[in-house]
């Protein structure tokens, strides 16, 4: 049986005149370990894929693929999947039988929910599923516990579970451009966060970020919010703090407290003025106030002795400071 | 892949995929900034298309079919979103 499931791809390469790239002999594809089909124009996989059982990569990717075969649930070594802009509407059922897979790329598709089985992927330790649909994600997806890459950005989640709390390796968290208006508590659980991207959501009321000390980029841009209510300076490895697009009125003091920050970022908002004590952050290399409402910068400004980069056209008047290490400002 | 340059990239500025091209590499600013040299907004408007142009641009090479492709499938996903609003 396998033998001619075997014989049946080898047909298949041949007559998508793909065996320039790959081999059609059926002892090398027995053993096959690595299949790149990236950009191939491909409408369809054929359901012989899943006699290919020794594949541990799988690349698909920039295909025109609906679906995929549910044979694929067989490749039982399968470690790496890519299959990122093609037009997948939906899932195979049992998918999480593939519960060999350690990275999965799914962005860049159509779909609108997982299915159940997708939460026994419990070996993920990259996922990506951007620039879908989904509208929802399952309580089960807490079991995805050994995860340290994670992105969800782009879909149409108006609501996440309280999923994190045991995602303690998790070092990268990406859930921009949804429809959020909160975030889950157990995000203050994830002991590694380095990485948290909030961007293009509907957040009025950000909980306490305080606990994660390891943070080191956090981009909270485009949301809805007036003031930051936390203590920003036990964030005490941030390096970029990006805030763009907001309501925010003022900056809080605990900001200057940051000392290993590089970049800060509060384009459009509504800042009247700056923090007095901005010249603290002794590490700035860039900083953005461009569209708000400031007439002059704090006194202590000049004390920025490493920022080479400033905006600040779009405001009230705002002159370029005298700081030598000055390499690029907007305004003249 | 003449025609496919000669398509609007983003509605928001009506630049084609050629123009934007062009701007992207006569500019040294980084992509949040460039990118409203294009938009001539200050949304954030097209984001997967114009985003991959850029690092294409400054990194690469530019994929025109991938670039239609990430257009494409934006409109069919806006279309899909507004249906269901």
């Amino acid at each position: 049986m396998k033998n001619n499931e075997l014989i049946d791809f080898s047909i298949w390469i041949k007559s998508n005149g793909l065996n320039s790239v790959i081999p059609t002999d059926l002892e090398t594809l027995k053993k096959l370990s690595v299949l790149d089909l990236t950009k191939q124009k491909l409408r369809e996989l054929p359901s012989s894929i899943g006699s290919l059982e020794n594949l541990t990569v799988l690349k698909i990717s920039g295909n025109r693929l609906k679906k995929l075969p549910d044979s694929i649930c067989n490749l039982k070594n399968l470690r790496n999947l890519q299959c990122e802009n093609n037009l997948l509407e939906e899932l195979p059922k049992e998918f999480g039988l593939l519960d060999s897979l350690l990275v999965l790329n799914l962005n860049g598709n159509h779909l609108r929910e997982l299915p159940k089985s997708f939460c026994k992927l419990t070996k993920l330790t990259r996922l990506t599923i951007a620039a879908n649909l989904l509208q929802e994600i399952d309580d089960e997806f807490k079991n995805l516990n050994k995860l340290l890459y994670l992105s969800l950005d782009t879909n149409d989640l108006k609501q996440l579970p309280d999923v994190f709390g045991k995602m303690k390796a998790l070092y990268y968290l990406d859930l921009s451009y949804n429809k959020l208006t909160t975030i889950p508590d157990s995000i203050s659980q994830i002991d590694e966060l380095e990485t948290l991207l909030l961007e293009g959501n509907h957040i009025s009321n950000l909980p306490s970020l305080e606990s994660h000390d390891m943070l080191i980029k956090l981009n909270l841009n485009n949301n809805e919010l007036w003031e930051l209510d936390f203590d920003l300076s036990k964030l005490e490895d941030l390096q970029i703090l990006t805030l763009d697009n907001n309501q925010l009125e003022s900056l809080p003091q605990s900001l200057c407290k940051l000392k290993k920050l590089r970049h800060l970022s509060t384009a459009g908002n509504l800042l009247i003025n700056l923090p007095e004590c901005i010249g603290e952050l002794e590490n700035l290399i860039e900083l953005d106030v461009e569209d708000n409402l400031l007439h002059s910068l704090p006194a202590s400004f000049v004390n920025l002795t490493n920022l080479k980069v400033l905006y600040i056209d779009g405001n009230n008047g705002v002159q370029k400071p005298e700081i030598k290490s000055l390499e690029y400002c907007d305004v003249e | 892949m003449e025609d496919v340059g000669n398509k609007i990239i983003c509605d928001c500025g009506q630049k084609t995929i050629n123009e934007a091209v062009q701007i992207f590499s006569q500019t040294d600013l980084p992509y949040k900034k460039a990118k409203k040299l294009v938009t001539e907004c200050n949304k954030t408007c097209c984001r997967r298309p114009l985003m991959r142009l850029f690092d294409m641009i400054k990194f690469g090479e530019v994929d025109y079919e991938e670039i239609d492709f990430l257009i494409e499938q934006r409109k069919i996903k806006d279309m899909e979103m507004e249906n269901e609003e």
